[in-house]
């Protein structure tokens, strides 16, 4: 007997061949199936983006130091005499001949969004000398670092490309006072970019927050030391701090963000997938009913039904997967490395790139080619189960 | 000329369901038809001549009774095997020839041995053949909308010889077709079974048609006028 795959092939061509003759049900099926592709991608490539900065923020040996229950630097609070404490503990590094240790303010303030032409909260980060040591990959590719005791600011380089005003050598009105824009830093990659800094003591006198800091930063000898003076902190009463590696902690308010764009991701492009799913059966039981004479006709010529139900489900597949392509151009060609800023779980502005990879490709042609199946299933099996005696009807 | 019976029908009974009414078409029919010949079957609309025709060629399955094809029962056999017995032995001929009206002319009579393990060359070969029975060889690459009705009939006629079935059913071949027309269809139909030995029954409601055929019945009733075929 005829190979299987030979009748099918035969089927498949002539299903293809008359594609022209329900050309705009194909088309909006193809559409509709490009559209989810691309939106699924969008999200995905955000949620993706997102991680990638947040996750390449942190370093594993430095630890960083909140009040113990603040989920983020803006609501942390920790004394002088806190951080004097801390400066005690063990496994911290030294550097000329003093601890490793940033005590840093964390503010937020307002600026206006390029994009949009809207307000939103940027953070300004004070920090003294050790600051900037402490914090590797960073370097000033413009003017120079802030002089302490100044009003002088750096701004970092994606904030400088997404917020209006922070130029090089502009003055800007943050809270009361005026300060001078005196470089543009770089830290590709990492929310460092997102925010403005100046002078720990000029911030804590501006902003009338003296004595006080949201957070510390401890450079560590190893790792692994960042887990002793967290359990150094825990054992004294007075320091009521959680410490973790700043690797963690950025890893932590990257899973609740991109968890929210994931959420919102999915349900969105599930939803649009049943939309596009009805488009596609639709499109097949047209595809199927217009070539009943042709289908029933090949059957009574002695084409086996398994073949008449592949070649209609190879069909819907050959529509969605052109419907997967062109969402995946498009996505690709319109998405990949678009930058754009997003809440932080710090509540401030965060910049980050829509990253494209090859696996979120996959999933969405997963998704394409499940589209394809199930919205072909139901004409496939009406195709292969027509009664043949309606032969002599047409 | 063999005599051997090419089909054997015992006790066959039929009835079609039409909603909630039983339709009794043939109550106990009896009756044989041998190799090489031609049969025209005439009869009074719903007589059930379609009917008939779709049983002999294993679309539809009798009620009761039983249908041999040779030596070979085939009222019993599953849908699988019918699609099976329908591509080896069976050639079928439809008052609108039912073309591909996308595949050419060539691609339509190639179709039946998409079903058959033959070697390229061979498909080659016996679509060639085909198409020059029908005298049709000019024409194998047009599509069916750049035919006549008379040409299209005739690749429809190809198809079914292509792969060289023991039998061809031909319902009302030139019913959609002019005098002259049908004349050469039925020409080809009387050449094929004289010339090739092909066994051919042909369904028709045209007395001229019929007098091509070797033997024409007449179904009336759910009976033929003649029970046993020489
Ligand atoms: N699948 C079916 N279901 C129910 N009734 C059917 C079916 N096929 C045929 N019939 C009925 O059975 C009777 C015989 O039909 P059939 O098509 O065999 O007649 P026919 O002799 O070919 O008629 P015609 O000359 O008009 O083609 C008719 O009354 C028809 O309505
Ligand atoms: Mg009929």
């Amino acid at each position: 007997m005829g190979h299987l795959s030979q009748q099918t092939l035969a089927i498949i061509n002539i299903n293809i061949r008359s594609i022209k003759n329900r050309l705009g049900l194909s088309i909006s099926t193809i559409f509709s199936v490009a559209l989810v592709v691309g939106v699924l991608l969008c999200f995905l490539a955000m949620s993706k983006g997102f991680e990638k900065t947040l996750e390449g923020s942190g370093s594993e040996d430095v630890a960083v130091i909140l009040r113990s229950g603040s989920m983020s630097e803006l609501n942390s609070v920790i004394t002088l005499e806190q951080a004097r404490i801390i400066e005690s503990g063990p496994g911290i590094r030294q550097w000329q001949g003093k601890p490793m240790i940033s005590k840093e303010s964390y503010i937020v303030v307002d600026a206006i969004k390029k994009s949009s032409n809207t307000p939103a909260n940027i953070p300004l980060r004070g920090i003294d000398k050790m600051g900037e040591i402490i914090r590797e990959n960073i370097s000033i590719v413009k003017g120079k670092m802030f002089t302490p005791g100044t009003n002088e600011i750096v701004v970092g380089q994606a904030l400088l490309n997404n917020f209006k005003g922070f130029g090089l050598n502009s003055q800007v009105k943050l809270g009361n006072a005026t300060w001078e824009v005196v470089g543009i830093f770089s830290s590709p990659g990492t929310v460092f970019e997102s925010e403005l800094w100046a002078d720990i003591n000029v911030v804590q006198s501006f902003f009338k927050r003296s004595g006080i800091f949201q957070t510390i930063r401890v450079k560590m000898k190893k790792p692994a030391d960042v887990k002793k003076l967290d359990e150094y902190s825990k054992n004294d009463p007075r320091l009521k701090l959680d410490t973790k590696s700043e690797k963690d902690f950025y890893l932590e308010q990257a899973n609740a963000s991109s968890d929210l764009i994931f959420y919102l991701g999915w349900p969105l492009s599930i939803l649009m997938s049943i939309g596009s799913l009805a488009g596609a059966i639709n499109t097949m039981y047209n595809s199927v009913v217009s070539r009943t004479r042709e289908i029933i006709t090949l059957r009574v010529i002695g084409f086996n039904a398994t073949a008449t139900f592949f070649g209609t489900i190879i069909e819907s597949l050959f529509l969605t997967s052109i419907g997967a392509t062109i969402g995946v151009s498009c996505a690709y060609l319109l998405f990949d490395g678009l930058t754009t800023s997003t809440l932080s779980g710090n509540f401030t502005q965060v910049v980050f790139s829509f990253k494209m990879t090859f696996k979120l490709f996959i999933k969405a042609i997963y998704l394409s080619l499940g589209i394809g199946i199930v919205g072909g299933l139901m004409p496939a099996l009406r195709a292969a189960r027509m009664p043949l005696v309606k032969i002599n009807s047409f | 000329m063999t005599t051997e019976n090419l089909i054997t029908i015992k006790n066959l009974k039929k009835t079609h369901i039409k909603g909630k009414q039983a339709l009794n078409i043939f109550h106990d029919l009896n009756m044989h038809i041998q190799t090489g010949n031609f049969i025209a079957i005439m009869g009074p609309s719903g007589s059930g001549k379609t009917t008939m025709l779709n049983m002999l060629g294993g679309i539809d399955k009798p009620t009761s009774g039983e249908i041999y094809f040779k030596e070979d029962r085939i009222d019993n056999l599953s849908e699988n095997e019918l699609t099976q017995f329908r591509a080896m032995h069976v050639g079928f001929i439809f008052q609108f020839y039912n073309l591909m009206p996308m595949l050419t002319a060539y691609n339509n009579v190639e179709l039946p041995l998409l079903l058959t393990d033959l070697s390229k060359e061979d498909k080659i070969k016996k679509i060639k053949t085909a198409l020059e029975i029908v005298n049709l060889s000019d024409r194998e690459s047009h599509y069916p909308r750049e035919l006549s009705g008379g040409q299209m009939q005739r690749v429809a006629i190809a198809r079914a010889i292509v792969s060289n079935p023991d039998i061809l059913l031909c319902d009302e071949p030139t019913g959609d077709l002019d005098r002259e027309t049908a004349n050469e269809i039925l020409g080809v139909l009387k050449l094929l079974n004289e010339e090739l030995n092909k066994t051919i029954i042909m369904v028709t409601h045209d007395p001229e048609a019929a007098r091509y055929s070797k033997l024409t019945l007449h179904l009336d009733k759910g009976e033929f006028n003649q029970k046993e075929l020489s």
